[in-house]
């Protein structure tokens, strides 16, 4: 552990909050969508509304909320999520627009999940680490990620770094990546997983055949080193040329996160490990 | 008086007791339960289902379900589970789901949320089955889940996949407030409680209060299922309990988080078997306790 990784300015839950929000700038007037165990990126839709994309409509998953307004809390299912939102979906109004959408050529879809396996190419598993007939791990279920083929594109999170998350190749596909099924099988407007964020980084995906890509390093957070990320990646990471430092949470988007949306400071205590 | 209110002294209550309700669930019966993660699972009928001993259910789990199915499946209530996701979100796995998956305890349907929503959605109108958009031939559940099939699209000759239409034979749902007829006031999230009372060949609700049917006539837009859908209506205050009942309390996560990490038989033994009813259960909470989880929105 270096002293960044302690650095008493900010928590790594706000600076992880700061990069997706600013992501998010790409998606004024767009819709994206946030599952379950998500303080991560229900805090980041938030932010982002704040600062960068005024015009983003969110799902707070399961729940249904619209645009919610609330302060973080733990679950995006509780009904204090409601507050301030502007519409209650169901269940059939989520799988209408996750599953169809972007197809008629309106605004872009965005899923921000994570997954108990990644792997290089950004397919994600849900489901059985190990067999799936004799898994070592039983996961809990495909649930959202059946929208990965159906969704415009998709960010990945993690509140860990480590080689049991970041795989060669996952067991079970719930959510397709960058791989030879997806050029054959995936209609082209929904081009797959564009990120990853993650406590020690921030990633894309880099063309590495002709139907492949392959995770790339973007950035680094402040104190990581290159050596430490592809020391706790069980593949090798694409290096490019030059690797940013990901900005640290600016003042504004500290007080936001502090005063506005995680009054109770959840996202000090979230259990992120790397 | 208005003559639609002579007639009602003639329309027949559906209200029933927890042991009435429980006693629709036959053994091997397809069981599916409303709400979602720590939020509106009908708890009390769920522990009066394990109480009077079900087995081989075919449970329909929520899509996203996390006590109610743990619960039912340590009980060992349950030979089939259709899953869309269990776990307990920020809490961790649903440690009895895992073991009996990884024990083979238990016959899985890996569904997904399309898997179990459109199949509802077939159910309620009678379709036979679902049809896929192209893409899902890249991900696994199609492949490795046998519930799926392909057949020819007449339309364009391409082969497509799908998945079977969902029709439990019966749903449970708690909801903060339903009036003796069947009609539902959700104040919070319906999630899939309207599909499952549309898909269900029978609907059981319970809920935390009885309004009168006057208050649902006040402002009919505020019904969230109606009435002719539900079968039985069983009052049963905090009958969502250790999960929230939107509108009215939060769910108790201290509770929840003990259940996790608790022995399963023990935790039965204390909160089911050794409870002679849901109101005997409450009081080992205590009122400071139960009022303190109150919270409207």
């Amino acid at each position: 552990m270096t002293d960044a990784h302690n650095n008493p300015d900010y928590a790594i839950g706000e600076l992880m909050v700061s990069a997706i929000a600013r992501q998010m700038g790409n998606h004024d007037h767009d819709w994206a969508a946030v599952g379950a165990y998500s303080q991560l990126p229900m805090a980041s839709m938030k932010l982002a509304r704040m600062i960068y994309a005024p015009n983003m409509w969110w799902l707070a998953g399961g729940g249904g909320a619209i645009n919610s307004t609330s302060k973080l809390v733990q679950s995006t299912s509780d009904h204090r999520v409601m507050r301030g939102a502007e519409y209650m979906m169901n269940m059939e109004d989520i799988v209408d627009i996750e599953m169809w959408r972007y197809n008629r050529g309106r605004e872009q879809v965005v899923g921000v999940v994570g997954g108990i396996q990644i792997d290089k190419q950004g397919s994600c598993n849900m489901v059985a680490v190990g067999d799936y007939e004799n898994p070592t791990v039983r996961g809990v279920g495909t649930v959202g990620l059946a929208f990965g083929v159906s969704f415009t594109l998709v960010y990945f999170f993690t509140m860990h770094h480590n080689k049991q998350v970041f795989v060669d190749t996952v067991d079970f596909v719930s959510s397709v990546g960058h791989t030879g099924k997806r050029a054959e099988f995936v209609p082209p407007a929904c081009i797959g997983p564009q990120k990853v964020f993650t406590p020690l980084g921030v990633f894309d995906f880099c063309e590495d055949g002709p139907d492949t890509k392959t995770m790339r390093v973007v950035s680094l957070h402040p104190g990581v080193t290159l050596e430490e990320v592809q020391d706790k990646t069980g593949f090798d990471l694409i290096i490019p040329d030059t690797i940013a430092e990901t900005a640290a949470p600016s003042d504004l988007e500290l007080t936001l996160i502090r005063n506005e949306i995680d009054p109770d400071g959840i996202l000090k205590t979230l259990r992120i490990s790397r | 008086m208005d003559p639609i209110f002579l007639n009602s002294e003639n329309r027949q209550s559906k209200l029933g007791t927890l042991e009435d309700a429980a006693a629709m669930i036959q053994n091997g019966s397809q069981l599916a339960f409303g709400g979602l993660h720590s939020h509106n699972g009908p708890m009390a009928l769920i522990r009066q289902i394990i109480r009077q001993g079900t087995k081989d259910l075919h449970m329909i789990a929520n899509v996203s379900a996390g006590m109610p199915a743990d619960i039912l499946i340590g009980a060992g209530c349950v030979d089939t589970v259709t899953v869309c996701y269990i776990g307990m979100e920020h809490l961790g796995f649903a440690p009895r789901f895992r073991k009996a998956a990884e024990e083979k305890r238990i016959n899985i349907i890996d569904g997904d949320e399309i898997y179990y929503v459109l199949g509802l959605k077939a159910g309620a109108v009678g379709m036979p089955f679902v049809p896929y958009p192209p893409g899902h031939e890249a991900r696994d559940n199609p492949i490795f889940e046998k519930t799926y099939k392909r057949t020819t699209d007449p339309y364009t000759g391409k082969e497509i996949i799908v998945s079977p239409a969902i029709q439990p034979d019966v749903a449970i749902i708690h909801v903060p407030r339903a009036d003796i007829y069947g009609n539902v006031v959700h104040l919070g999230s319906v999630v899939a409680d309207d599909l499952l009372a549309k898909a269900s060949t029978h609907t059981i609700v319970t809920c935390d209060e009885i309004v009168t049917n006057d208050s649902i006539r006040a402002d009919p837009r505020r019904t969230t299922i109606p009435g002719h859908y539900i079968d039985m209506v069983v009052q049963v205050p905090y009958g969502a309990h250790p999960l929230s009942c939107h509108g009215i309390y939060n769910h108790d996560e201290d509770h929840i988080k003990s259940y996790v990490k608790s022995d399963i038989g023990a935790y039965l033994d204390e909160y089911v078997f050794g409870v002679k009813d849901h109101f005997e259960y409450l009081e080992k909470f205590g009122i400071e306790h139960l009022m303190g989880l109150r919270e409207q929105i």
